[in-house]
């Protein structure tokens, strides 16, 4: 047995994920509601749209990324907000400044294996939905493809703690902030592409979504899986998700280091 | 004795935001913020000496939790100085971290949904506690806690009690030398009081621990702490032998008398200060060498079937010097 501090949080972390299986596989169904109302509604559009193509998109192609786009958003959207935020709010933070531990560390790794097993659930289902929808449509997915979009949603999920861990950091100046994650929350799944794919907001829009980080989280791993972005792109997205892990690794050091010093009172 | 704490002209001030109420002031506050500073903690000093156990005692929002939060490091003071064992608290070194702990009565740090063996575990892994050491430490402890057979059930399954118990092992598995334990006792019930208690009588006495203790149930301090510092306000009003709290002020003592018949208030005001009085029953407090005579006057002048002479208590003496310093 390991007696590493941070790998005993990530496998206390597992097991007490274990407990809340039920919670998970509600979430799940909870996530085939929107997916039944967005299959009819694309169905609608197509059939009067009279043209092959909407938003660049084909029929096939449409009612593909609405589906996978809602199961990756149940895999890569974190939902640690709260909690942290809780831990900031109501002094739990305390129990880590006197520990010789690092909260991030902690965190980072008690979240990865409460994680783990959804993950790979997730992505099982993932699998097995796209070959479902494959045999349906008669398409084909590449192997590589599939080694590819695990590589990148690897990078969603660890991109995603990222942008949950900076904006948590702002519990530590707003006083009252349950329905500031709402909205954020909101935001995010929408910009990362997970109810609609970004071409729907037209060009300018999109324009400024490809320079924020979202579209990382389930626009560019669902994309590479349909076959919507292909050769290079593939690796020029995969580049940008490590640039973006970097830069808010720089972002969270920062702000937590300003919040940690307002929390400590030493003002700022 | 060495000293383990020393704590010099300590001064925390609080920047916050006035709000009046009303619909205007709130709209008001809007745009326009009035600073105030408040002064959580002004000017305090005291040292305490190596396995000294000394009860921290002050009304809510005294400033107690303010100082021991500076003297953990997790506070930074406006001013002042703090040295904790050769250590600067809110520096936080990894060496300082390893020699003290905190329990607090009202907030847990086990995980609810796993048995709290394993946070156990996991502050013994973040504190690098040789397996060994470990487990001899678990052993006694659990042993003396009587807990031993739960240390394997869903934290969230155990009482209020058996779940405080867990919280002392988890946060005693490095041996502390210097432990702060806020209210520990709060929600037990009697049992489980004397039992956490007579456990950290036992932790005290056998690893000379140092421990700073603030609890709101006298039986607490009484029974552990022989020294208290008593805080009103920011300041400290009292510090010395917890005994000679009421010597400290003016001496009196306190009269009980039973009455055969009905009496008034008038006549008894003369003698003292009335605590209690419901006709045939009333406390008095009597100035001591006032006793004799006073004594003499009930006897003779009142239907007096039974009486007692006895020390004010020492939560009477507390309240008293919390009165008199706000």
């Amino acid at each position: 047995m390991t007696r590493n501090k941070y790998v005993v949080a990530f496998r206390i972390g597992f097991q007490s994920s274990l407990e809340y299986r039920f919670n998970f596989f509600l979430s799940l169904l909870s996530a085939a509601f929107p997916m039944i109302v967005q299959y009819y509604m694309w169905t609608a559009v197509y059939a009067n749209a009279g043209e092959k193509d909407v938003f660049g998109y084909s029929y096939r192609e449409m009612i593909m990324y609405t589906i996978l786009a809602a199961v990756v958003s149940k895999l890569v959207i974190s939902n640690i907000e709260s909690s942290i935020a809780e831990d900031i709010k109501s002094g739990g933070l305390n129990k880590y400044i006197i520990q010789p531990i690092y909260y991030f560390g902690f965190r980072i790794s008690s979240y990865i294996g409460q994680r783990l097993m959804y993950f790979t659930i997730s992505l099982c289902i993932i699998l097995a939905l796209t070959y479902i929808l494959n045999t349906f449509y008669s398409l084909k997915t590449e192997e590589e493809r599939i080694l590819i979009f695990c590589l990148s949603i690897i990078l969603s999920v660890i991109l995603s703690f990222l942008i949950s861990y900076a904006i948590c950091a702002c519990a530590f100046w707003l006083s009252e902030i349950s329905y500031f994650f709402v909205v954020t929350s909101l935001l995010i799944n929408m910009m990362s592409g997970g109810i609609f794919p970004l071409e729907i907001f037209g060009e300018r829009l999109q324009q400024i979504f490809r320079l924020l980080p979202f579209h990382y989280l389930i626009y560019f791993p669902v994309n590479v899986l349909s076959g919507k972005i292909s050769g290079h792109q593939i690796w020029q997205g995969i580049m940008g998700q490590g640039v973006w892990i970097i830069l808010l690794l720089l972002i969270c050091h920062l702000v937590w280091k300003r919040g940690m010093k307002r929390y400590l009172g030493l003002g700022g | 004795m060495k000293s383990a704490i020393e704590v010099r002209h300590l001064v925390k001030n609080f920047e916050y935001y006035k709000k009046e109420i009303g619909m205007r002031q709130s709209l008001k506050n809007l745009f326009f913020r009035e600073k105030l500073v408040k002064e959580a903690v002004n000017n305090v000093s005291f040292s305490i000496a190596e396995g000294e156990v000394v009860g921290f005692l002050g009304p809510n929002g005294a400033g107690k939790s303010t100082t021991l939060k500076m003297l953990s490091g997790i506070l930074h003071p406006t001013s002042g100085s703090v040295n904790v064992f050769g250590y600067t608290p809110w520096e936080r070194k990894k060496q300082f971290k390893q020699i003290f702990s905190i329990v607090m009565g009202q907030k847990s740090q086990l995980w609810p949904d796993l048995p709290a063996g394993e946070s156990i575990f996991l502050n013994k892994c973040i504190y690098q506690v040789p397996d060994a050491d470990y487990r001899r430490t678990l052993d006694e402890l659990s042993e003396l806690l009587d807990v031993k057979e739960l240390l394997g059930v869903q934290v969230r399954r155990l009482s209020f009690g058996e779940r405080m118990k867990m919280e002392l092992i988890a946060s005693l598995i490095h041996k502390p030398k210097l432990m702060f334990l806020d209210e520990p006792t709060i929600g037990l019930d009697i049992i489980s009081q004397r039992a956490v208690r007579n456990f950290l009588k036992y932790y005290n006495e056998q690893y000379r621990a140092t421990v700073i203790l603030t609890s709101h149930y006298m039986r607490d301090i009484e029974d552990l702490c022989p020294r208290a510092i008593l805080i009103n306000s920011g300041t400290i009003v009292y510090d010395g032998e917890l005994k000679k709290i009421n010597t400290h002020q003016d001496e009196k003592k306190l009269i009980k008398l039973h009455f055969s018949e009905y009496t008034t208030l008038e006549l008894l005001k003369e003698f003292g200060d009335v605590k209690e009085f419901d006709g045939f029953y009333a406390e008095i407090e009597v100035k001591k060498e006032e006793v004799r005579v006073s004594m003499q006057h009930f006897l003779y002048r009142f239907p007096v079937v039974d009486f007692t002479i006895e020390e004010l208590t020492i939560e009477e003496g507390i309240a008293k010097l919390y009165r008199g310093s706000a």
